[in-house]
């Protein structure tokens, strides 16, 4: 882990600690989250629909070229294009080519995170397209130039009136802090936007490997206005988001919505099947596919394969204790929070994200929420041996532990490192603790007390008491 | 990437050794609690009622058709926006209003879904994607054997391909709604602010011609 990394993650923490305004509204939102979602979780069919998740999504898993190869000669045979892309760069080419084909000068978006992976959005502005993201979350972080705050609710950090501040710039006259009058001068703005769309972009939740289908879960409609009304409708998705039939949403229809919004079904489920019939008066008349690997199929089949399970609930980041307190932007990745900390270092690399299987206090709350039964924190330790085996790790991080190791190999060094360490350990002590730590300690007591040791170490006082014995 | 070197790096980093063909999952999922019409039509309202549906049960189609006119009178909209299907004779030309610009669209429910309050539309040549999305206030008529228990039971429908799947099938539940602002729940974020439904308490007719006739096998 590089110094200048390690210290713009630093910083990055830092002003998320620093900025009282967001760390109320991060437990806010957090809370809020947890109170909608905490009835769902007590149904007792609950822990069913997890394990028949996670045993579907393994199993789609292990069988994964024979359902994508199914998936795509389906969508084939309903009339939509399909385009294989090994990474993001393939990916992005494809659908700026297509939307410059079509002339496309205005495209709309319905909130997909695998497209802000590809980073396809600069992509498209590049040949001179606008681009409006049409969530309204997403509508907000583009207006501020963000990246998402939270996989479900991408602007759960803005409050109220950062919101109105935004959305008047826009406007251009003050408007009103009221949620209502905010939502409904966003719907003015988007819904012209929907109408003169050339082309209509959306991830997909799931795509249906039996029917060729594509399904979106969405609560506000722009995923349907997306798919109603520009004559173009591309869909762009990871690789590892298909089902082998109908049913076997049915589980997952029951918990996306409970463990993401607290409902028991979103507003709206779309199931797209190939582009508008011949006879059909609306919906595109065009439909491609991208099917996009960019690192999954390296994750595909090893020790991290369940990661590819997610069903990006949210549910993780509403439940760390973490994520509470440093928030979406300190981890400066597509995918933040507990499955952010593993999926980003596993597609992008360990160098490039270094820090954030560190970002955890590993206490497991994220791995007993998770909706797919994904073991987040188990993952998070794991990468954290990838990182110190990789030599990746600090420096001193990587000396310390190598010291350690060596004197807990050889108990006359243990005995001779206590002879030092304990009295100066007492001796920097400030009442029962140290509080003010120098060198190594001083990053541990930044943050929380460092226990005074005991005069005696433990295997003092166990030597002594096998003395006492043997008496 | 070309679509064979695609499939065959996935492949060669699955370790199953099973033979590559559908395998359906065999779901280990309690199976939905079944419920006898009557309770369907219950829980149905009173989902609808919870999401914030204006919800009733009709006796019949020219009811619903009465209670539909009476609303479009009331609320002085002035177009409705629907598949020729559902026009009957006597109403105005207003009925044939565009999508976009209609105050009101109208559809018949496919399917519904006691346990979500969900109502199933499907596309076709008649029934436009528009007519349940972009009006601000949307209604349903619902036959009441097109209610089925839970969402599985139209999913069963959907995997059984028959009738063949359309280009959109769309799971309605409640008004169009987002809570990014502030976590303030708000309707009507992009798709209709209300939403209404007649529950038609007699047997189908013809207008619906699919999807219901199977119910028969879920009642006990």
């Amino acid at each position: 882990m590089s110094v200048a990394s390690r210290q713009a993650f630093d910083a990055r923490v830092e002003r998320a600690l620093g900025d009282e305004v967001l760390q109320k509204v991060i437990a806010d939102g957090q809370d809020y989250m947890q109170a909608l979602v905490a009835p769902a979780r007590a149904e007792g069919e609950w822990a069913a629909a997890l394990d028949e998740i996670a045993r579907m999504r393994a199993h789609t898993l292990a069988r994964l070229d024979h359902y994508v190869d199914q998936f795509a000669t389906q969508v084939e045979e309903q009339g939509g294009h399909v385009f294989f892309a090994a990474d993001a760069a393939e990916a992005r080419r494809y659908v700026a080519d297509l939307a410059q084909r079509q002339g496309a000068k205005l495209i709309v978006k319905s909130k997909s995170m695998v497209t802000e992976e590809i980073e396809l959005n600069p992509a498209l502005e590049a040949i001179g397209a606008q681009v409006v993201e049409t969530d309204l979350g997403e509508f907000i972080v583009q207006l501020a130039h963000e990246r998402s705050f939270h996989i479900v609710a991408p602007a759960i950090h803005k409050s109220l009136e950062q919101i109105r501040e935004l959305f008047s710039k826009a406007a251009g006259r003050e408007l009103e802090a009221d949620a209502n009058a905010l939502t409904s001068y966003a719907r003015g703005v988007l819904r012209e936007k929907f109408f003169a769309a050339d082309l209509g972009i959306t991830g997909c939740n799931f795509g249906v490997a039996a029917t060729g289908s594509v399904v979106l879960v969405t609560n506000e409609g722009n995923g349907r206005m997306t798919t109603t009304l520009p004559r173009t409708h591309v869909v762009v998705m990871g690789v590892e988001r298909l089902v082998p039939t109908f049913q076997d949403l049915e589980a997952i229809l029951k918990v996306l919505p409970r463990a993401g919004a607290g409902e028991r079904i979103t507003a709206y489920v779309t199931a797209i099947t190939g582009p508008r019939r011949d006879d059909e008066a609306d919906g595109p008349k065009d439909l491609h596919v991208v099917i996009v690997d960019n690192g999954r199929s390296r994750i595909l089949g090893g020790k991290y394969e369940k990661i590819l399970t997610c069903i990006r609930c949210g549910a993780c980041l509403d439940v760390c204790p973490v994520y509470r307190k440093i928030g979406g932007h300190a981890y400066d990745a597509v995918y933040s929070g507990p499955i952010g900390a593993v999926l980003s270092p596993l597609l992008d690399g360990l160098d490039c994200h270094p820090e954030l299987p560190f970002a955890s206090s590993l206490c497991g709350a994220c791995t007993e929420v998770c909706s797919a039964r994904i073991p987040l924190a188990e993952y998070l330790r794991e990468l954290r041996e990838d990182s110190v085996e990789s030599g990746s790790g600090r420096l001193p991080w990587r000396l310390g532990f190598q010291a350690f190791a060596v004197a807990a190999h050889s108990p006359r060094l243990w005995a001779a490192a206590e002879v030092v360490a304990l009295p100066l350990l007492r001796l920097l002590s400030a009442g029962g603790a140290i509080l003010n730590g120098r060198g190594p300690l001083a990053a541990w007591t930044r943050g929380r007390e460092f226990p005074r040791p005991e005069k005696r170490s433990f295997r003092a006082l166990w030597r002594r008491r096998r003395d006492w014995r043997g008496r | 990437m070309e679509r064979r070197d695609f499939l065959s790096r996935l492949g060669s980093s699955i370790s199953c050794d099973e033979p590559q063909q559908n395998t359906l999952v065999q779901s280990d999922l309690p199976e939905g609690q079944v419920l006898a019409a009557r309770e369907r039509v219950d829980l149905f309202i009173c989902r609808l009622n919870e999401l914030g549906v204006e919800a009733r049960v009709v006796s019949s189609r020219e009811d619903a058709r009465d209670a539909l006119e009476r609303l479009v009178s009331e609320r002085a909209w002035s177009g409705v926006a629907c598949a020729p299907g559902l026009r009957w004779p006597g109403i105005s030309e207003k009925w044939t209003a565009e999508a976009g610009e209609a105050p009101f669209g109208l559809c018949e429910a496919d399917w519904a879904v006691a346990e979500t309050g969900t109502i199933v539309v499907r596309s076709s040549a008649e029934v436009r994607r528009g007519y349940s999305l972009l009006p601000p206030a949307v209604g349903f008529f619902v036959p009441e054997r097109c209610i089925f228990s839970t969402v599985g039971d139209v999913l069963d429908e959907l995997a059984a391909g028959d009738p063949a799947l359309p280009s959109c099938i769309s799971f309605i539940s409640g008004p169009s709604n987002t809570a990014d602002i502030a976590s303030v729940r708000v309707v009507g974020v992009h798709g209709p602010r209300e939403v209404f439904a007649w529950v038609i308490a007699e047997a189908v007719d013809g207008a619906v011609d699919h999807g219901c006739m199977r119910h028969e096998a879920q009642d006990r």
